[in-house]
């Protein structure tokens, strides 16, 4: 299996799966985007590109994303996933790829670091391009997860293996053959969850993607709305929530996809009622990509995706496909049940989930001692609801320092939604004999802290 | 002119400030919200999660559905004041 990377070196995929000049490949400011039109803006795009071995693309619009990615790919160009845009992780990333510049669509930039903006409009100047294939074994992206140590950690990504997880992922849902599905999303498309989903599942399936990225269950209808029929959603635990309690109207949506978190049954059955639709959840991680899936209502067992195979480590369980070039670690706890199906008993102490974001509290520890003058501190996860999202505190020993100071201080560092809250200030943390900080001090710190907050399940007022 | 509290909130901003207060489980007195002062990123430092909490229960107390293509929207995320002004202009007789 050691020369499977070797034997795909001169094998190539194409920019778009299924290949028709006219079709629909992106819905943009409402306009159809043909492969055409599309491969138009790639050549456009592509010959702006500076000389450059690697590029963070920020741009926000989800066609802006796919025109810069596919340019970098001609341009043979590496395109840098960072885990979070915090300013810190961004210099991380400049230091260690220093030949390196961003694409924006305008909305967002990175200071001290060459940017170039992409202006699109809806009808490019026909520049007759083909549809370009890339070698499978070239690294069309490095998606940074944030590691344990602190520093970003760098999963490459070969063009074949994104080929692979879409074609793949397409095989495993229940689609029934027919019209191309138009794919609206709610996820941002710079993580590998809406790369894959929202980006690369529709070039590879001939499917639509919608540009945009609607965020209130109210935009999430409208969208779906306008768009033809089927859809498909792409979307998290967190907003499909929000959709069920916001009652908004929706059409009739055939598929949706929900992943970053499980979904709770009941949440699945409220969504397919609501929605008209049918749920698959995704599992995956950003070392691996999408590895499984699985109908929440029907099954609670996910299913791996064809010709994946588990592996029993010393540490756990890894995954390993054709496409990787060694077996990948999966970061929860699984419980096999057969070749190709196991259920999922949970994650590591240390690893947090929150909204879809990963982190390991070592990684956030090691940001919040960091910080001048923190002598000690640790941040703890309080016990998770279901009803709500359960946020993250810190315990700080900081003399002469503030929590404006630590919170300013933790923003550069790390992802908002890691920020904790509250932070409590203390003389000095308790720690066992062996340096330990455990559970039951932690409750009984925040019990110890003036809370000025009611319960959260207080009913107020209008 | 409507009355103040001591923060500077007039009745509504408190009103809507304790909601913020107990739907996001923050943990500041409601009084403590400065109702000019931006509350994300910076000033009370909510994030986007918050942002569709934020959106959900002001649709079921007040049947004000926020839209995130409301070219107000900047404005109307910008502060506390600018929140209760949304929600006054928009909310349900």
């Amino acid at each position: 299996m050691g020369s499977v990377i070797n034997s795909n070196i001169m094998t190539h995929s194409p920019l778009l799966g299924p290949y028709q000049p006219h079709s629909t490949v992106a819905w943009f400011n409402g306009t159809s985007m043909s492969a055409d039109m599309v491969l138009s803006h790639v050549s456009l795009i592509r010959n702006q590109l500076p000389h450059k071995r690697y590029v963070i693309n920020m741009c926000q619009d989800r066609y802006a994303f796919l025109i810069g990615f596919a340019a970098a790919l001609c341009h043979n160009q590496t395109t840098l996933l960072p885990p979070n845009p915090s300013p810190e992780i961004m210099q991380q990333l400049i230091h260690e790829y220093p030949d390196c510049f961003y694409l924006t669509d305008g909305q967002e930039e990175i200071a001290g670091l060459e940017g170039i903006t992409l202006n699109l409009d809806t009808n490019p100047d026909h520049t007759g391009m083909e549809n370009p294939q890339f070698p499978d074994s070239y690294v069309a992206a490095i998606a940074f997860t944030s590691g344990t140590t602190g520093t970003p950690r760098p999963n490459p990504k070969t063009w074949g293996s994104m080929v692979q997880i879409a074609q793949k992922t397409g095989e495993s849902l229940p689609l029934s053959q027919g019209k191309p599905v138009t794919v609206v999303a709610t996820v941002p498309h710079q993580h590998m969850y809406g790369l894959e989903t929202t980006i690369m599942l529709p070039l590879q399936k001939g499917w639509a993607i919608h540009s945009g990225r609607p965020f209130f269950p109210e935009d999430i209808a409208s969208t779906l709305e306008e768009q033809p029929s089927p859809r498909m959603l792409v979307s998290t635990p967190i907003h499909l929530r929000a959709c069920v309690l916001a009652h908004s109207r929706f059409p009739e949506v055939t598929y949706t996809l929900s992943a970053t978190a499980p979904l709770p049954t009941q949440l699945a059955k409220q969504v397919e009622e609501l929605l008209q639709t049918t749920i698959v959840e995704i599992y995956g991680f950003a070392e691996a990509g999408t590895i499984a899936t699985r109908q929440p209502i029907r099954e609670n067992h996910w299913t791996l995706l064809p010709e994946l195979t588990l592996e029993s480590q010393t540490d756990g369980h890894a995954v390993n496909t054709p496409y990787f070039p060694e077996p990948v670690l999966i970061p929860d706890t699984i419980q096999p049940t057969n070749i190709q199906q196991f259920t999922l008993e949970g994650r590591p102490t240390h690893l947090i989930n929150i909204g879809g974001h990963r982190a390991s509290l070592d990684a956030l520890n090691l940001s919040l001692l960091s910080i001048d003058g923190v002598v000690d501190g640790v941040f703890y996860m309080p016990e998770e609801k279901e009803e709500s999202i359960t946020r993250l505190v810190a315990f700080v020993v900081a003399p002469g320092e503030t929590v404006e100071s630590i919170l300013s201080a933790l923003r550069t560092k790390i992802a908002s939604v890691f920020l904790p809250r509250p932070v409590y200030l203390i003389e000095t943390l308790p720690r066992n004999h062996t340096g330990k900080f455990l559970r039951k001090d932690a409750e009984a710190l925040i019990r110890e802290q003036p809370s000025h907050a009611r319960s959260p399940n207080q009913a107020i007022n209008p | 002119m409507e009355e103040r509290s001591l923060s500077d909130q007039t009745p509504f901003e408190t009103e809507i400030a304790q909601l913020l207060v107990t739907t996001l489980n923050l943990k500041v007195e409601p009084g403590e919200i400065p109702p000019s002062e931006p509350l994300f990123g910076e000033g009370l430092g909510l994030d986007s999660i918050d942002a569709l909490e934020i959106a959900l229960v002001i649709h079921q107390h007040y049947g004000y559905k926020l839209r995130s293509d409301d070219p107000d929207n900047a404005t109307i995320f910008s502060s506390l004041r600018s929140l209760c002004e949304a929600i006054q202009k928009n909310r349900e007789q």
